[in-house]
C-alpha cells in the first residue's frame, strides 16, 4: 500500500483523527464484503477503489488540480455533472455515509438533523476526508431545510454555490430550473476559466449518459430469476459511481456486466433458490453506509433494486443527445433531471408510480422503506408509500434508522420477521 | 489463518494481482488490515494457503517488490454489525 500521509498533510487533514477512520474500514469491509461467497471476479475493481478510497482517486484529483483543473464537490443527483465536465472540470460526490463523521457535524448542527448532513459537515470541518479537502467549490442545492442551513455553515470554510431547486413540477418550475442550470454554467465557467460550448456539452452529455447506460445494464441483470450479483455489491458500485472517473467507471461496469451475462447464461445465482426479492426505497445510502443491505442479505433476503438516489434515481432517464444548441441542451438537461422524483417535491406521486413499476419489473416479494432518522420529507412521504403498497397488495416494512450500530440487532429482528412473513405468504 | 501480501506501492500490488489472475491463482484485493500496517491501501488476500509457494515464486520471477506476507487469524464476522 502506498503511503498517502504526505498528500493528506498537504491537504490539511487531521491525520490522528483520520487514522481512527482507517481503523474501522478494513474490519467493516471484511465483515460485509469479504465474507460473501461467489462474488463476480470483476468486483475486483470496486474492491480496489474501496481499499484505496482515500488514496488513488484523491491523488488523481490532486494531480488534476496541479495542472490547473478544478474539482466540484456535489451532494445531490439533481446537480448536472454534465456542465462541470463540459468545462473540463471534475465533479465528485461528497455525501458522508459514516457515523465516524457525525459527531463532528453535531458540533455545529442540531442533533435532530439527518446523519447524511451531519456526516458531510463533520467530514469537512474535522478535516478527515481528502475529497472534502480537495474540492475547490461545493455545489449545494435546496432539497431540504437541513441542507440549506448546512451550506451556510460550510460556506464559512469553503466556497459554496447553491442551486435553488424548484419544489413543484409545473411548467414555470421547469423554466426556473432551466435558469438555475444557466446560472450554474456561468459559475462553472468562472471557476474553471473555461467556456462551456455546445460541442463540449454534447460530449459531456454522452459521457454521463454512457455511465447511466452501464448502470441501467447492471440493474437489468438483477431482474433475472437467478440473481447474478448481490445487492450489497451493486450498492457499492452505485456509491463509487458518484466519485470515480466516469469513463473508467463505465468501462469497468460494462466489463462486470459481460461477466454477469455469462452467469445468467449459466443460471448462476449468488442466492439460494427461493430467496425473497426485496426492494429498498427511501433516502440515499452514501459510502460506506452498507448497513441495511447487509442486514437484509444476511437475514434471508436479496436486495434486487433500490429506488433511491444511490439507485434508480441516479441513472434512469437519459438526457436527449440530439440537441445541438446550448439552449436546447440545457432544456434537455432540465427535462431529464426533473424526471427524478425526490420527496422534496410536492406532490411527488411520480415516486409512488416508480415504486409500483419497479416492484413489477424486478418481481419483488416485499419492499423496505428505509429512511434516515430526522429526514422529515421522506419520513412523511412514507405515509403515501406504505398506503399505495398496501393497496397494491405488496408487503412493506417501514424503517427509520441512522448510521450507528446501536439498532442493528433490533433491525435484524424486524427484517428477519418481515422476510419470514414473506416466506409464509 | 489468513495471509495478506503487503506492498509499498499500489502499482506493485496491481501488477502482482494481474499476474496471479493470469496464472489462475485466487487472491482478493482487500483493504490492508490495520494489524499489518497503519497505511491505508490495498493488500492481496490469499484464498488458499497451498498457493503460497507458487505466489512466492511469481513474486520472485517477476521482481515484484512486496513489503511482507502478513499472517493473522481471521476476524471476519458477518453478524458483528459494526459498520464504519
Amino acid at each position: 500500500m502506498a503511503d498517502y500521509r504526505k498528500m493528506w498533510e498537504d491537504l490539511g487533514m487531521d491525520l490522528e483523527l483520520h487514522d481512527l477512520l482507517c481503523d474501522a474500514l478494513p474490519v467493516a469491509f471484511g465483515d460485509v464484503y469479504m465474507s460473501m461467497e461467489n462474488r463476480p471476479e470483476s468486483m475486483d475493481f470496486y474492491d480496489f477503489v474501496v481499499s484505496e478510497i482515500h488514496g488513488v482517486r484523491p491523488a488523481e484529483l490532486v494531480e488534476f488540480q496541479k495542472k490547473g483543473g478544478k474539482v466540484f464537490g456535489t451532494f445531490c443527483v439533481y446537480v448536472p455533472d454534465e456542465i462541470v465536465f463540459a468545462a473540463n472540470g471534475i465533479a465528485t460526490g461528497l455525501c458522508g455515509g459514516s457515523q465516524f463523521w457525525v459527531p463532528g457535524g453535531e458540533k455545529v448542527l442540531p442533533t435532530n438533523t439527518c446523519a447524511l448532513i451531519k456526516a458531510s459537515v463533520g467530514a469537512r470541518l474535522e478535516r478527515t476526508c481528502p475529497f472534502f479537502r480537495i474540492a475547490d467549490i461545493y455545489v449545494g442545492e435546496t432539497t431540504c431545510d437541513g441542507k440549506k442551513k448546512a451550506w451556510e455553515i460550510l460556506a464559512e470554510d469553503v466556497p459554496v454555490h447553491i442551486m435553488d431547486m424548484p419544489q413543484m413540477k409545473r411548467p414555470q418550475d421547469t423554466a426556473k430550473w432551466i435558469e438555475e442550470i444557466k446560472i450554474f454554467k456561468d459559475k462553472v465557467e468562472e471557476v474553471t476559466g473555461n467556456e462551456v460550448t455546445a460541442e463540449k456539452l454534447s460530449e459531456a452529455i454522452k459521457l454521463i449518459n454512457n455511465k447511466r447506460k452501464a448502470l441501467a445494464r447492471l440493474y437489468e441483470l438483477r431482474k433475472e430469476k437467478n440473481i447474478p450479483i448481490s445487492g450489497k455489491d451493486v450498492l457499492l458500485i452505485s456509491q463509487i459511481a458518484f466519485y470515480d472517473d466516469p469513463t473508467r467507471f463505465t468501462q469497468m461496469t460494462n466489463k462486470l456486466c459481460d461477466e454477469l451475462d455469462e452467469r445468467v447464461k449459466n443460471n448462476i445465482s449468488v442466492f439460494p433458490e427461493g430467496t425473497k426479492r426485496i426492494m429498498i426505497t427511501g433516502t440515499p445510502m452514501a459510502i460506506p453506509n452498507w448497513k441495511m443491505h447487509h442486514i437484509v442479505e444476511t437475514s434471508g433476503g436479496a436486495v434486487v433494486v433500490e429506488e433511491a438516489c444511490t439507485g434508480t434515481r441516479y441513472f434512469e432517464n437519459l438526457v436527449d443527445e440530439s440537441k445541438d444548441t446550448m439552449d436546447e441542451q440545457i432544456a434537455a438537461l432540465a427535462d431529464r433531471y426533473l424526471k427524478n422524483n425526490c420527496a422534496c417535491f410536492t406532490p411527488n406521486t411520480g415516486r409512488i408510480d416508480d415504486i409500483l413499476r419497479l416492484a413489477k419489473e424486478y418481481k419483488v416479494d416485499g419492499i423496505i422503506d428505509v429512511n434516515l432518522k430526522f429526514c422529515n420529507l421522506y419520513d412523511t412521504e412514507g405515509y403515501f408509500v406504505e398506503k399505495a403498497l398496501k393497496e397494491a397488495g405488496i408487503p412493506v416494512l417501514g424503517i427509520e434508522t441512522d448510521y450507528t450500530d446501536q439498532d442493528a440487532e433490533q433491525l435484524r429482528t424486524r427484517v428477519g420477521a418481515f422476510i419470514e412473513m414473506l416466506s409464509n405468504k | 489463518m489468513e495471509y495478506y501480501i503487503l506492498f509499498n506501492d499500489v502499482d506493485s500490488g496491481l501488477k502482482l494481482y494481474n499476474l496471479l489472475k493470469s496464472a489462475k491463482i485466487k487472491v482478493t484485493i482487500s483493504p490492508t488490515p490495520r494489524e499489518a500496517s497503519k497505511c491505508c491501501g490495498i493488500s492481496l488476500l490469499i484464498k488458499n494457503k497451498d498457493d503460497l509457494p507458487s505466489i512466492r515464486e511469481c513474486i520472485e520471477n517477476n521482481n515484484i517488490e512486496i513489503k511482507d506476507i502478513f499472517q493473522m487469524e481471521s476476524k471476519r464476522d458477518p453478524k458483528r454489525d459494526k459498520f464504519c
